[in-house]
Order: structure tokens, then sequence, then C-alpha cells
């Protein structure tokens, strides 16, 4: 059975604490890579492939490795799971390992990876916790890169998934300035959104 | 005092090469067991690439001429129907990766950009294709690769790459006359 701890670590990854959209950490890839939503898919998901195992591997050897070398050791860590996903990725998505390029082995340099070893290594969580709150680091980074690079291609290429929608597109959606224009325009509705919700809770 | 710490130190130091060990040595093992698939899917892709740029021959052979390589095309009769040419072409704005494929007349069958550097830019595919759909079928004397030539006009929104494109292009027309010229 969950704890309750546990679920609020989970959820609050997703919503509360939002890696993209509230702590903004993580945004070179995602600016870069979310103009189509096959790309934000494939990103997401090698992000939280090492995010979890990295989550995971670290939250079982804390005991082990002093705090003095807990960076580093992290850092090994998450190189190795980056290493595996680019691997995998050449191997049985050779596009998408086209596509992401160089994104790929820089997941190991990502912020949010680097955040969350922080809080893998943090004594006081347990195994459980430290892999709900992965996999909710994970889920609230999949479904913003999902959002913004699904709207980045509709708005962009007037496509979605590879299915043409619409000619004449908006191109500039799918340059850097365009994934920037979005990700605020997305920052102002949410936070209207937790200003006006706060707003009844405090009522 | 200080030999504690040295002591300390020294086991941390320890325990963190020990990890990378294993990491390298896990990486290593997983390097051999997934390098002939990445091998394979390259080569793969490769040939498919070949094909479109290529599109009448059934099988290809890697050859030289001179100092010059190139791929030559064969139909399922092993009948040479054309050549490949891979060439990179260094522009200010980076690096162009091209595939040039004529047939034994030197009709351009095929062109295929595999990478540029500058690949986000205001074009789309369609105006790419668009773009060198223009050259194929015509013959090296036929072309104008001039900006203001009657069978080129610049991809709308994309003046810089279009113009780095038929950079590219001058390079591969010029490499396979020189094939040419060897092989006579």
């Amino acid at each position: 059975m969950l704890q309750n701890s546990n679920l609020n670590a989970f959820l609050s990854r997703i919503w509360r604490a939002n890696p993209v959209v509230v702590l903004m950490v993580g945004l070179c890839p995602v600016l870069a890579i979310t103009t189509t939503a096959y790309n934000s898919i494939g990103l997401g998901a090698a992000v939280s492939f090492v995010l979890i195992c990295s989550g995971l591997t670290i939250s079982l050897i804390r005991k082990f490795v002093p705090n003095e070398i807990k960076i580093p050791a992290s850092m090994v860590i998450i190189a190795f799971y980056t290493t595996f996903v680019d691997y995998f990725i050449q191997a049985y998505f050779i596009e998408l390992s086209a596509y992401l390029g160089i994104f790929i082995p820089l997941i190991m340099a990502n912020c949010l990876l680097l955040n969350s070893s922080e809080i893998f290594y943090s004594v006081k969580n347990s195994t459980t916790h430290s892999f709900l709150d992965a996999a909710g680091f994970s889920i609230g980074f999949s479904i913003v890169i999902l959002l913004i690079g699904s709207l980045r291609e509709i708005l962009g290429s007037g496509a979605f998934m590879g299915q043409q929608l619409f000619q004449e597109p908006v191109n500039v959606m799918v340059l850097p300035a365009g994934g920037f224009l979005l990700i605020g325009i997305l920052l102002g509705i949410l936070n209207w959104f937790r200003s006006r919700f706060s707003e009844k809770n405090d009522k | 005092m200080n030999s504690k710490i040295l002591i300390k130190t020294a086991a941390s130091s320890l325990k963190l090469a020990f990890l990378c060990m294993i990491s390298a040595l896990l990486i290593s093992q997983l390097y051999l067991a997934i390098e002939p698939v990445i091998k394979q899917r390259k080569t793969e892709t490769l040939i498919l690439l070949y094909r479109q740029v290529l599109p009448n021959s059934a099988w290809f052979e890697n050859k030289t001429a001179g100092n010059r390589e190139f791929i030559a095309g064969f139909d399922k009769q092993h009948v040479q129907r054309g050549k490949i040419v891979k060439l990179n072409v260094r522009d200010y704005n980076g690096d162009i990766e091209i595939l040039f494929g004529v047939d034994q007349e030197n009709r351009i069958l095929g062109i295929k950009i595999l990478n540029a550097d500058f690949r986000i830019n205001l074009e789309d595919d369609s105006s790419k294709s668009d773009f060198f759909k223009k050259f194929i079928g015509l013959k090296f004397h036929d072309l104008k690769l001039e900006k203001n030539g009657k069978d080129i006009s610049i991809i709308p929104g994309a003046d810089v790459s279009s113009k780095a494109y038929i950079k590219a292009l001058k390079k591969a027309v010029e490499e396979v006359e020189s094939i040419n010229a060897t092989e006579q």
C-alpha cells in the first residue's frame, strides 16, 4: 500500500513541481527537440528510462557510497543509463536517433537528472519513494513535452504524427523562437489557472 | 587527524573507482552485444538511401576511380546502371553530406541531403523535395546551377540553405565528371 508521502511526491512532480513548467529544468532539449510529437515521445521515453533507472540505482547504492562522492557517483550512474539508451535507440530506432542527435548523450548533463539525483540520494527517502518520485518526474516531463511537441507540429508544420492536417502552417513555431513562445504561453495559462485555484482554496 | 582524512578520501576514491569500473565493464559488454545490430541497421538504412537516389539498381558495390570513391549500382543481371557519389561540402553554415545518383548517361536520378548542421530553418520538407525535383531527369549539360538560371529557384524562406545545396550539387557534378574521366 502506498504511503501518503510517496503518493504526494509522485503527484507533485506531475503538477505542483512539474520539472518543465514549474521548476524550469531541462529546457534546452525541450526547446530544441519538441518540433514534432514523435520526437517528443522519443525524448520523453529516453529521459524517463534514464531517470527511473538511475533513481532506483542511486537509492539502492546510496548506503555504500559516501556523501563526498555522491555527485560523481550519480553522474557515473546517469551516464551508464544514458549510454544504454543511446545504443538502444541507435540499434532499434535509427530515424529517431538521427532526429534527437546530440540530445541523447546530453541527457546525462540534463539539469532535470542532476536535480533529481539529489533527491534520490536523500537518506530519509526509501527506494519506493525514489521510484515514485522519478516516475512522477518522468510523467510530468513527458506530458509537457508531448503537449509542446504536438502543438508545435500542428501549428508549425500543419501536421500531427506525420499526417498532414492543413497547408500554410506558421513556420516560426518549429524554430526555437516558437518553442520559447509556446512555453511562455503555456506558463502564463498554468500560472493563471494555479492562482485561480489557490484563490478558491483560500476562500 | 590528517591520516584519518587521508584514509577516508582514499576509501571514497576507491569506491568511486570501483563504481566506474563496474559501469565501464557493463557498457563494454552492452556495446559488444549491440554493435552488430547498430552496424546492420546503418547498412540497411544506407542501402535504402542508395535505392532512393538510384532507383534503377538492385544492388550496390563500393568502387574507386583513381583516388575517388563512389558506389556503383547494378541491376539483377549484374549490369552497371549508374553511380552514386557521397561527399561532404563545407559551407560557412556547417557541413552538408550529399548523395548524388546518376545513370550511365549522366542523367540525375536522385539527390539526397543526408545531414545539414543548419537543420532547423524555415524550409519544410515539401519545399526541399520540390527544390530537388527540378534536377531529376536532367543531364549534366542541362543544369543551370546559377541563382537566376531557368532550372533553379531558391527555396521559399530558406535562401541560405538552398545556396548551400547548390554549392553541394556543383561539387557533386564535378565529382561525377572526374570519376567518368578517370574511368575512360
